[in-house]
């Protein structure tokens, strides 16, 4: 029965297709996604020339669905159920929420008639074509999900299911009801004696669509409201009408009772259309035939109706009015058969029949090909999963065994709204419920989107701390310090370099701001040196520049003690870079002032000497032109020492 | 609880009552962002079904303008001009024509500045953000700049170059004559408007250490030396600018970002925030309805200076269900609160619980 139907032809204008040789191979991926990769087949003759000689260059060709789900009408209808989606997932991890499927299938519905009442809204005169499309489209998909639901969702005590397949068709097929209310709300005709059936052309059609939803009171009333009504024959119809018996689970009756009830008054009607009491109003016959289930009605009931789900609904109140679920399929199959004179299923076909069949895989495999981009698959396989209406698959490959089946789907609709510049915060969500792929995806993507504006990234850095991913949190930050460095704005680098814990950049930006100080002799963004914080401990560059920032300070307040005992302290542990050591040597001369006081003991002095003498050979191992001025304050700083240490032998001797 | 939402197809990263002096706001100002080039401030009414009924939800769009850039900021000057600010560096000041003016009400710009703050040479250069007082508005921007616009003259009075070395994320008026800025290092600097152009620096306050950005900042409606400020990590620093000293800081257990803190502007015992987690909370420090209270409770008038009073009489309730998406922007008037979040919807709350 599954036929291949064409949605659409669509040719690629590339040149490689002009040699024939040139076949076509592709693969199709993610949601709506198709790769071609043009391929040169040659033939057999010429089979040992061909390898590798094809030197002429190939597009590789990226086909994509034109989606409905990014138009601005309709992305209400993807952000209000990444919502719905969230907190049912939220709500199933916790055993205090409940979660009823039905009422999340319920919600996820009422978004459907949203986002179709929403596009009306924008389309009153209905003369944008699209809209008219999408409508249809949202509207199709709501019938097979209220379907579904009604089917797999809705628990009904012994399964007789008809009268929540009544509901369902009333709602989706209101075209009667519309009807008749127009018909018994116009009083005029009823004042003025006029004939309704004759002022209204569509008054038979109405009785019959209502007798075929079974709406009995309804068509009662329009009967009543007919000229003749007051005649034998629609006395008669009217009575029948009134008497027959309706089945409610809640009602008391057993089945059994009720059918032999049912069938009962049937007979009785029966009896009485064989006796051709209605014959003098052909249509009386036709709706009383419909009634006593008469097989040559079969054709009425078929014009009547616009699909065959309507006309397999249609039958059965007359026919099978206590259907369980289980023989739906049959009787499915059968409408099917009557109602379409070729085979000829479109894609609702199908998918209701799937539903009526018991298939649920297969439906929702089926479903992720509707064109709505997985919004239907994804929401709705997901909540089947969830109240253990789907099992996993057997035939999954041993890689992604004991994943749940629904995984694939949300890997696919998440990583596609994630392509989308506004809606990639609700493809988060999506993914974060795929496990361990999800968030490889998810880390990915998100290092992957473009960096437009601060606000974006501090939503990306947002998604990516809360979930743990440091890669992306230090990719991006990465980026924002490039890009500010590149602009020379060093304590906006610093800023990302402490956000993302990156030392090694943080070093970086630490050189240039120390090689600047041994230019200047200053530094500049003082207010975020002063005030370095949790970088100091991450990394040593900042240590030092830290610890060296408030040696400056204290030999500036004039605390040359406290300093002292600083300066010793950063020659010992050596943090100082290379670059920098000079410089810092040359600051003992600061030591030098006209008090006469001495700072450093004997230990300190050759220590100093020590680092100078070390100082001198790296920087005569690697002989820059820049460090010439620096060599040639070793002499300075030498006298610098010899100073110091004359100044605590004098002070020894006055001890002395 | 009586929430009302309205999907409007753009992310909202600002969302502005339009003040009324005596009766509660009907229209309402959105800003969008991450639209590609399709970004705009929208103007929205509340509707009513007939002309008995109170206006609600849902809105009604009266005007949209396009801007060029994510807005960053919304502010209305009183109740007709409303300032705008978009992270390509422009400033716009529009005035709401409203029914009495004109048969349809729209946004008519009075006075803009395409590029208040730039880093030259094409390069982008977001305006943060804007505080307003007086007729008169600051902004800055990512050139480290401060501009002080006085809208009487329509020009710029002072600008300030290299107000800090890092990013510079929130400014708030204290006084008319001062200003204070908040940069991602958590740090706060005071400007005095009044000292010379060349040494404006009033005051330099250094408060922590611990480097969290300062997303959003406050000030306490009727105590105006309180400062309230919101983290990155989600937690609210209640400052006092009379020692310039923190007093303390207060966590609700949600630790996302903070997009926008507020009080109500009536009820100071309520205050508002807003955060990247989704949830949108409500912090009363009034004391319950059933107990006595006295009016001449000195404690109670200095409720923010007694942190254990803080630590324990401090109730935090969510205005609105969670909703899992960034909600990036909040306003309250009179019983109503507004909010805007990232899944393109505003929700509306018509009787906040005061």
């Amino acid at each position: 029965m599954s036929k291949t139907i064409v949605y659409d032809t669509l040719s690629i204008p590339d040149p490689s297709f002009i040699d024939d040789e040139v076949r076509m191979f592709g693969s199709s991926f993610g949601m709506s996604n198709i790769c071609i990769f043009p391929t040169k087949i040659s033939g057999p003759s010429n089979n040992q020339n061909s390898s590798g000689d094809d030197k002429t260059e190939r597009n590789i060709i990226l086909l994509k669905h034109k989606t409905m789900l990014f138009d601005p009408k309709v992305r209400q209808l993807v952000n209000e159920s990444s919502g719905v989606f969230q907190e049912l997932q939220t709500n199933v991890d916790d055993p205090t929420k409940s979660t009823d499927a039905l009422y999340y299938s319920r919600k996820y519905r009422a978004i459907l008639s949203t986002c179709i009442l929403a596009i009306d809204q924008n389309n009153l005169d209905k003369s944008n074509e699209i809209y008219n499309q999408y409508k249809m489209l949202l509207y199709n998909l709501q019938l097979i999900w209220h379907l579904c639901e009604v089917l797999y969702l809705v628990t009904v005590p012994g399964d007789t299911i008809l009268n929540n397949l009544l509901d369902w068709i009333k709602i989706h097929y209101e075209n009667a009801e519309n009807q008749a209310s127009v018909i018994t709300e116009n009083k005029i005709a009823y004042l003025t004696d006029e004939h309704v059936e004759e002022k209204f052309t569509f008054y038979w059609d109405t009785v019959i669509g209502l007798v075929l939803q079974g709406n009995i009171d309804t068509a009662r009333m329009l009967l009543s409201n007919h000229s003749q009504s007051d005649t034998e024959p629609f006395i008669h119809a009217i009575r029948i009408f009134k008497s027959m018996p309706i089945y409610s689970i809640y009602g008391g009756l057993p089945i059994a009772e009720y059918t032999s009830r049912f069938k009962g008054w049937q007979s009785s009607a029966k009896s009485k259309l064989e006796c051709g009491i209605f014959l003098s109003d052909s249509n009386l016959n036709d709706v009383m035939k419909i009634i006593c289930g008469d097989p040559d009605s079969t054709s009425l009931i078929r014009s009547h109706c616009s699909t065959w789900f309507q006309f397999l609904v249609a039958q059965l109140i007359y026919t099978d009015p206590t259907v369980k679920k289980h023989s739906l399929s049959l009787y499915a199959h059968r409408s099917v058969a009557k109602y379409y004179e070729e085979s000829e299923y479109n894609h609702m076909d199908t998918l209701a029949l799937d539903l009526f069949d018991g298939d649920l895989e297969g439906f929702v495999k089926k479903l992720k090909s509707y064109p709505d981009s997985g919004w239907s698959s994804t929401h709705l396989t997901n909540l089947l999963h969830l109240c253990d209406k789907i099992e996993p698959e057997v035939d999954m490959s041993e890689v992604v065994e004991n994943t749940n089946p629904n995984e694939q789907y949300l890997l696919d609709y998440g990583t596609f709204l994630m392509t989308h510049h506004s809606l990639w915060q609700a493809g988060v969500i999506y993914l974060d419920y795929c496990s361990a792929i999800g968030k490889g995806h998810l880390s990915m993507l998100l290092s992957k989107l473009e960096i437009t504006s601060d606000l974006r990234v501090s939503k990306i850095l947002h998604y990516a701390t809360a979930r743990r991913l440091h890669n992306v949190v230090s990719s991006v930050c990465k980026v924002k310090g490039m890009l500010s460095l590149q602009k020379s704005r060093i304590g906006e680098a610093l800023c990302w370099a402490i956000r993302g814990q990156d030392s090694a950049f943080a070093t970086h930006l630490g050189d240039l701001y120390l090689k600047e100080f041994a230019k200047s002799g200053s530094f500049g963004c003082p207010d975020i040196l002063d005030n370095l914080g949790s970088i100091v401990v991450t990394c040593d560059r900042f240590m030092f520049i830290g610890k060296y920032i408030q040696f400056l300070k204290l030999s500036m307040d004039n605390k040359l003690n406290e300093a002292a005992l600083l300066y010793i302290e950063l020659l010992k542990s050596n943090i100082c870079p290379k670059y920098f050591r000079m410089t810092l040597l040359m600051d003992v001369l600061m030591f030098i002032d006209n008090s006469n006081e001495c700072y450093f003991n004997i230990a300190d002095m050759s220590l100093i000497t020590m680092r100078l003498d070390d100082a001198i050979i790296e920087y005569n191992e690697d002989d820059e032109s820049d460090n010439q001025f620096l060599l040639s304050q070793v002499l300075n700083i030498r006298q610098g020492i010899a100073k110091l240490v004359s100044i605590s032998l004098r002070k020894k001797k006055t001890i002395m | 609880m009586g929430i009302f939402a309205e999907f409007i197809g753009r992310k909202v990263n600002r969302v502005r009552w339009k003040p009324d002096d005596l009766m509660a706001s009907t229209m309402f100002v959105t800003g969008s962002w991450d639209n590609e080039d399709d970004n705009v401030i929208e103007l929205w009414g509340l509707t009513s079904e007939d002309n008995n009924s109170a206006k609600d939800f849902p809105p009604k769009l009266l005007d949209c303008v396009k801007q060029n850039g994510n807005v960053t900021q919304i502010r209305f000057l009183d109740n007709k001009f409303v300032a705008v600010s978009t992270d390509n560096g422009a400033l716009k000041v529009y005035r709401v024509i409203g029914e009495n003016e004109d048969s349809n009400i729209h946004l008519k710009e009075v006075v803009a500045w395409d590029t208040l703050h730039s880093l030259g040479k094409g390069q982008r250069c977001s305006c943060k953000d804007l505080a307003v007082c007086n007729f008169t508005l600051a902004t800055i921007g990512d050139d480290y700049k401060l501009n002080v616009i006085s809208l009487n003259t329509k020009q710029i009075h002072q600008v300030l170059e290299g107000v800090s070395s890092s990013p510079l994320t929130c400014i708030c008026f204290l006084t008319d004559t001062e200003v204070l800025c908040c940069n991602a290092l958590s740090q706060m600097k005071l400007w005095d408007l009044r000292v010379a152009k060349s040494s404006i620096t009033a005051n330099i306050n250094n408060f922590t250490q611990t480097q969290v950005p300062i997303t959003c900042v406050a000030q306490h409606p009727s105590q105006k030396h309180f400062i309230f400020t919101g983290s990155e990590e989600g937690d609210v620093g209640v400052w006092d600018m009379r020692t310039n000293s923190l007093l303390t800081t207060m966590s609700s257990g949600d630790a996302s970002s903070l997009t926008e803190i507020a009080f109500h502007p009536l009820e100071p015992d309520h205050l508002f925030t807003c955060s990247f987690g989704g949830r949108l909370l409500q912090w009363s420090s009034k004391k319950s309805y059933m107990c006595h209270v006295d009016p001449g409770d000195l404690e109670y008038s200095n409720f923010w200076v007694n942190t254990d009073k803080v630590k324990t009489r401090l109730s935090i309730n969510d205005v609105i269900h969670p909703i899992y998406m960034p909600i990036n922007s909040l306003d309250i008037q009179k019983q109503q609160l507004i909010c805007g979040a990232d899944n393109e919807a505003v929700y509306f709350q018509r009787n906040l619980k005061l």
